[in-house]
């Protein structure tokens, strides 16, 4: 292929809700590519824009800032192509987006972008929400001052919007207005590879800010505190006269916004509504993501069946059908619920909601090591522990959100919910609660609040042990509310699908591959062995086909590496009432927690379907030492518990790499969920017991 | 006194930051010395806070709102 040619770099910048990502998205489409900024958690999206004429550009998309000097190390890393001329990604022209009805904070950003020598852009966004207002920006005397070309636009309405795709292909222009005069620090800034003789004041000042240790001491640290103090200071000065000759603000009546946070921010009908859309989002999460996930489970079961009839038996047609599109649905089975989620997530963000979820439920979070943000997340695992979890990138705080991460996957989960059912519907117990709550419903009830109170008292633990290395400030903007875009929404959804299939799902093949192996393979020919057995059985005449079919797959199960490994794991799973087969159950649990009931089946020789056949035989099978039932009360709810806080879903471990960039925290939170689970199971085996 | 004892509805002016770290925050939020603040919302609960600065509203903190002296005139 030839080398491509290098294209113009344009950036989008611009604070937190001005509708800059609205904007991207508008001129993208779909053609976006998300990448991850090296060495951060920070994603920029960016994507290849082509004219009609044919011209092209590379359009980034930066994260929302308030200033060039982020609090947080990973943004200030995400806007460094912005700081050195050498980088690869250097801009030839910055497009600034400034919320209209905030104008003077806005263009502090600007600014600091305009002192950087970079051609520049700047784009009033919201103009119809500062009409609304009674902002009005004289366009023309602002183009003038600031020597660049300026518009209004209101992505909601409509407004100039084919202006701002043809800005993209324009140039910008270096920018005459002068806020802050910064001091020289040329001669301090030597120690470094980076040659500053081509900086201008102000990049050496921001490299300077950005690396203490090539101006030597701690010392200065103080001093870059109080410079960049002095500077926005300084700059919203400046900023102030620019704007008194160029925005005039009349009154203004009272906003619908203002209206309607006095009742969603109220101390009964906040939390009212709240529930009421938890309620709604809930229903609509498991009643809408029921018929594509079935539709998804009919065509795997499909394909299997196909593949199972045209394929010769053997490794290959087990291969293709156990593992590879075993791990292929192992993927595709969460789409549904996290398109379904994130629809819902992405109305509550871009309204302007999720400011006010945050706000009035802060404090409670906060008792638990966390802040508002973590709110939703956390609710959202009761759904899938997988779309929760991507959705954290609105905290900003990163060890809150890590918190986050961590603490989500107790929260039960839709998959657990399978197993929880099978094994009320076999434990030994029937009485009813007050006469009316049946103990099925209690259970079930325990089960959840047991996740709940887990993950609580996991933060705060947490909360204890990880060190908040930024400050500890939770200043949160309450944008205005808004009317959602469903364009916007739909390209949240699928960007988000999308980043799931090609990041966590790759890993999730592979495990699904490896776990195939181990439940298809085992360390001796004895499986070989067995398989002749039975062809024997069946030759005369003692076994029939099906009988054969699930001896066979029982006694596979036994004799492979899963079984052999579940077996070995006996002596751990012991003091939990559990025995090798229910070993081998929490094995293959890992592709996804549901499979714990198909695994029973095959175990205990049935099918999956028979479900009535399956409960039986489980509820028939006596334990030898004791002489009782081997599924007690005991038992049952042992593992009951096991499977609430244990971390058996290889999917959300996969999505937590994706989220953190590092594979410590998925290690580290498989081995913790899976101590806390096991003492947990342990008590409760032995209080019962 | 302090932002965080302004009570809601009340109008006052910045004075002065205590905390370094978190004044340059607040500084590029927009909140300057000799800008009006206004106490807009309390949480149900009694904290954060949310003010208006510019028209623009912040939920801060109390613990954070602490360390900013304000006048109310």
């Amino acid at each position: 292929m030839k080398k491509e040619e290098k294209l113009p770099n344009v950036y989008l910048a611009g604070n937190p809700n001005c509708g800059k990502s609205s904007i991207f998205n508008i001129i993208t489409g779909l053609q976006q590519k998300t990448s991850n900024v090296p060495g951060t958690t920070i994603e920029i999206r960016s994507s290849v824009v082509k004219s009609n004429n044919g011209k092209a550009v590379k359009l980034f998309d930066l994260p929302g800032l308030y200033s060039i000097n982020p609090v947080s190390k990973d943004e200030q890393i995400a806007c460094e192509p912005l700081l050195n001329p050498e980088h690869k990604n250097y801009p030839d022209h910055v497009i600034v987006v400034a919320d209209m009805t905030n104008l003077k904070r806005n263009l502090l950003l600007f600014t600091q972008i305009s002192d950087l020598s970079i051609p520049v852009s700047l784009v009033l966004n919201m103009a119809d929400i500062a009409e609304k207002k009674g902002v009005d920006v004289d366009i023309e005397r602002l183009e003038k001052e600031l020597g660049i070309i300026v518009f209004k636009t209101s992505v909601r309405k409509g407004l100039n919007i084919d202006k701002i795709k043809e800005l993209v292909f324009k140039n910008g222009f270096k920018s005459h207005f002068k806020s802050y005069e910064p001091p020289s620090l040329k001669q301090f800034v030597t120690n470094t590879d980076i040659d500053i003789s081509k900086f201008n004041d102000y990049q050496a000042l921001q490299l300077a800010y950005r690396n203490t240790e090539i101006v030597g001491a701690k010392a200065h640290r103080k001093i870059f505190e109080e410079q960049r103090a002095m500077e926005v200071m300084v700059r919203y000065k400046s900023i102030d006269k620019l704007l008194s000759k160029t925005v005039k603000i009349k009154d203004r009546s009272k906003l619908f916004s203002e209206k309607a946070d006095i009742i969603l921010t109220h101390k009964i009908g906040g939390y009212l509504i709240f529930l009421i859309i938890l309620a709604v989002i809930f229903q609509s999460v498991f009643k809408l993501a029921e018929y594509p996930m079935s539709l998804i489970e009919n065509m795997f079961n499909y394909l299997g069946n196909f593949f199972t009839l045209n394929l010769e038996k053997g490794i290959f047609q087990s291969l293709v059908v156990n593992g590879i599109l075993a791990g292929l649905s192992g993927v595709i089975t969460f789409i549904p619920q996290i398109v379904i989620l994130f629809f819902f997530l992405a109305i509550i963000e871009d309204s302007g909601y999720m400011a006010r979820v945050s706000f009035i439920l802060d404090k409670v979070m906060k008792k638990f090591g966390m802040n508002g943000k973590s709110v939703l997340p956390i609710i959202s695992g009761a759904a899938c522990a997988i779309p929760a979890i991507m959705s954290t990138r609105t905290i900003e705080n990163k060890r809150d959100r890590l918190i986050t991460i961590l603490v989500t996957p107790f929260i039960s989960c839709s998959a657990r919910l399978p197993v929880y059912i099978m094994m009320i519907s076999i434990i030994p117990i029937d009485y009813k609660i007050l006469g009316i709550f049946n103990h099925k419903g209690f259970l079930l009830m325990a089960m959840y609040i047991l996740g709940v109170i887990t993950s609580l008292i996991a933060a705060v633990v947490l909360s204890k042990v990880i060190k908040n290395t930024e400050h500890s400030g939770f200043i949160m903007e309450m944008p205005n509310y808004q009317i959602p875009r469903l364009k916007n929404i739909a390209t949240t959804c699928y960007i988000k699908a999308k980043s799931f299939i090609w990041e966590a799902g790759k890993i999730i093949f592979i495990i699904s591959m490896i776990l195939w192996y181990l439940t298809s393979f085992g360390p001796s020919n004895k499986i070989h062995n067995i398989e002749q057995n039975i062809a024997e059985k069946v030759m005369k005449g003692e076994l029939s086909h099906e009988q054969a079919n699930s001896e066979l797959m029982s006694e596979k199960q036994k004799y492979s590496y899963a079984g052999y490994f579940g077996r070995s794991i006996e002596p751990f799973i012991k003091p939990l009432g559990f025995d090798w087969r229910i070993g081998i159950s929490l094995i293959t649990s890992f592709i996804a927690r549901e499979v714990f009931v198909g695994s029973m089946a095959t175990i205990y020789g049935t099918s999956e379907e028979n479900f009535v056949n399956i409960r039986e035989k489980m509820q028939s099978e006596i334990n030898p030492e004791t002489n009782q039932p081997f599924f007690s009360i005991a038992t049952c709810l042992s593992l009951m518990v096991f499977y609430a806080l244990a971390m058996q879903c290889a999917s959300t471990l996969a999505v937590v790499y994706k989220e953190t960039k590092r594979w410590k925290w998925p290690i580290i939170q498989f081995v913790l969920m899976g101590i806390t689970a096991w003492l947990a199971s342990f008590v409760t085996y032995n209080i019962f017991f | 006194m302090k932002l965080s004892e302004l009570k809601k509805g009340q109008t006052a002016e910045i004075i002065s930051f205590d905390d370094d770290e978190l004044k340059v925050r607040f500084y590029e939020m927009g909140c300057l010395p000799g800008e009006k603040i206004s106490l807009e919302l309390i949480a149900p609960l009694g904290d954060p806070i949310a003010i208006n600065i510019n028209g623009n509203l912040l939920s801060i903190r109390k613990q954070d709102a602490s360390t900013i002296k304000v006048r109310v005139d």
